[in-house]
């Protein structure tokens, strides 16, 4: 748990942003992880870990999203320090919780092979061995996945400018 | 262009969520709490292992061994067919055969170890740690009763002896106002005597005074009788000169 933790909790943490829920796919996230080591060998722990870890936060922000449960009060994002422009701060802060809405919408496969593969820097073969599923599937599940998160963030941003326009007119 | 806009929205929303999860430190309590349940979890689950894994495990042990048999029964069949000397074909496997199977069992062995007593002692850890606490707490109140008790019997101590020298003044100042009120009582029979002494002194001398008076002008009173006195009427007869006459 010392060697593989703080990635277990960053990849945990950075879907969620959320301290309870990240520590409840933390602890969901070893427990099971415990259960397949007793089940049979585990030749490579830190991706078995952080496999669980991104399907069962993915789980949590999908039950999240259709709860539509996602209120700003019970989100403690942090902003990072070092961003003296509060505009800047919720652009990103916008952005970043505009892609996890998005992420939660997406079918599981796509979604797991999304975070394995841009937020936790996995390899193709890394993700089609810890998916069990083929090179080939993880390349258009990643394809698809991409396709639909853009289309989804430029009519989002294209709702928020014609908003912004609206409110100034 | 569309599509190269849609791409560097993606690429910065990506980049803004990988940096979000960096500045969040793992915190010590929900490591605590994850080693307490996987400790609770193997504490409930029973020692013998799923018994579908058991016999998978068994079969898989088993299958190594058969093709270990296998390959020892080829090896000796063939010995026996090139070779007629049973014994060196036996020397010359056994090590290989040692030397193959050697490195596997241990490490496996190693890592059954390494992960039972990394389970054991973290949840000893954690156990030892909360009875620590838990002592210290015991220890901080039973000295605090005790420091308690102390000092509330030092407090009736002093109140006691605070008590006690307020009543010892009293008694003091008591016999004090007794003493003077005595001694005024004293005092005052004294003057009072003295008083009546004087006053009888006073009433001789009063008496005597008037005695010699009443000697002195007893002779003019005889002798000098004015005559008004005469002349008064028979009615007045018994005035004091009339009476002084007589």
């Amino acid at each position: 748990m010392r060697d593989h933790g703080p990635a277990v909790w960053q990849t945990a943490y950075r879907l969620l942003a959320n301290h309870s829920d990240a520590a409840d796919c933390f602890q969901e996230t070893f427990l099971a992880a415990f259960e397949i080591a007793g089940r049979e060998p585990v030749r490579n722990i830190a991706g078995l870990l952080v496999r669980l870890a991104t399907t069962r936060a993915i789980d949590r922000l999908r039950q999240r999203s259709r709860l539509e449960q996602r209120q700003t009060d019970a989100i403690d994002r942090r902003p990072p320090g070092d961003e003296p422009d509060p505009l800047e701060r919720v652009h990103t802060h916008e952005l970043a919780s505009q892609l996890t809405e998005q992420i939660s919408r997406l079918p599981p496969q796509e979604a797991r092979v999304f975070c394995l593969r841009y937020l936790n820097d996995m390899s193709y073969r890394q993700i089609a061995r810890e998916l069990n599923i083929a090179i080939s599937v993880v390349g258009v599940s990643l394809y698809r996945a991409k396709a639909r998160l853009r289309a989804a963030l430029a009519d989002a941003q294209t709702e928020e400018n014609e908003v912004s326009h609206a409110k100034e007119t | 262009m569309r599509k190269k806009r849609e791409q560097d929205l993606l690429d910065e929303a990506i980049a803004q969520l990988r940096q979000q999860g960096l500045s969040e430190p793992l915190p010590q309590d929900v490591v605590d709490k994850t080693v307490q349940r996987i400790a609770k979890s193997r504490a409930g689950r029973p020692s013998i292992r799923n018994p579908q894994s058991a016999i998978r495990s068994f079969a898989g042990w088993y299958s190594r061994f058969a093709a270990a048999a296998v390959l020892l029964l080829a090896g000796y069949f063939a010995g026996r067919v090139t070779s007629p000397d049973v014994r060196e074909l036996r020397d010359a496997l056994t090590p290989a055969v040692a030397a193959s199977l050697e490195p596997v069992l241990r490490q496996r062995l190693g890592e059954e170890l390494k992960d039972h007593y990394q389970v054991a002692l973290a949840g000893t850890y954690v156990h030892l740690k909360e009875d620590l606490a838990q002592q210290y707490r015991d220890d901080l109140n039973r000295y605090a009763v005790q420091t308690l008790a102390a000092s509330n019997a030092t407090t009736n101590a002093l109140l006691g002896e605070l008590v006690q020298a307020i009543n010892t003044a009293q008694a003091q100042d008591l016999r004090r106002i007794a003493m003077t009120l005595s001694q005024m009582e004293a005092k005052r029979m004294q003057d009072r005597t003295q008083l009546a002494a004087g006053l009888v002194t006073l009433a001789s001398h009063v008496e005597d005074e008037l005695s010699q008076t009443k000697k002195v002008l007893a002779p003019f009173l005889l002798d000098d009788q004015p005559r008004e006195i005469e002349m008064l009427p028979p009615s007045r007869e018994n005035a004091p000169n009339e009476r002084t006459k007589e």
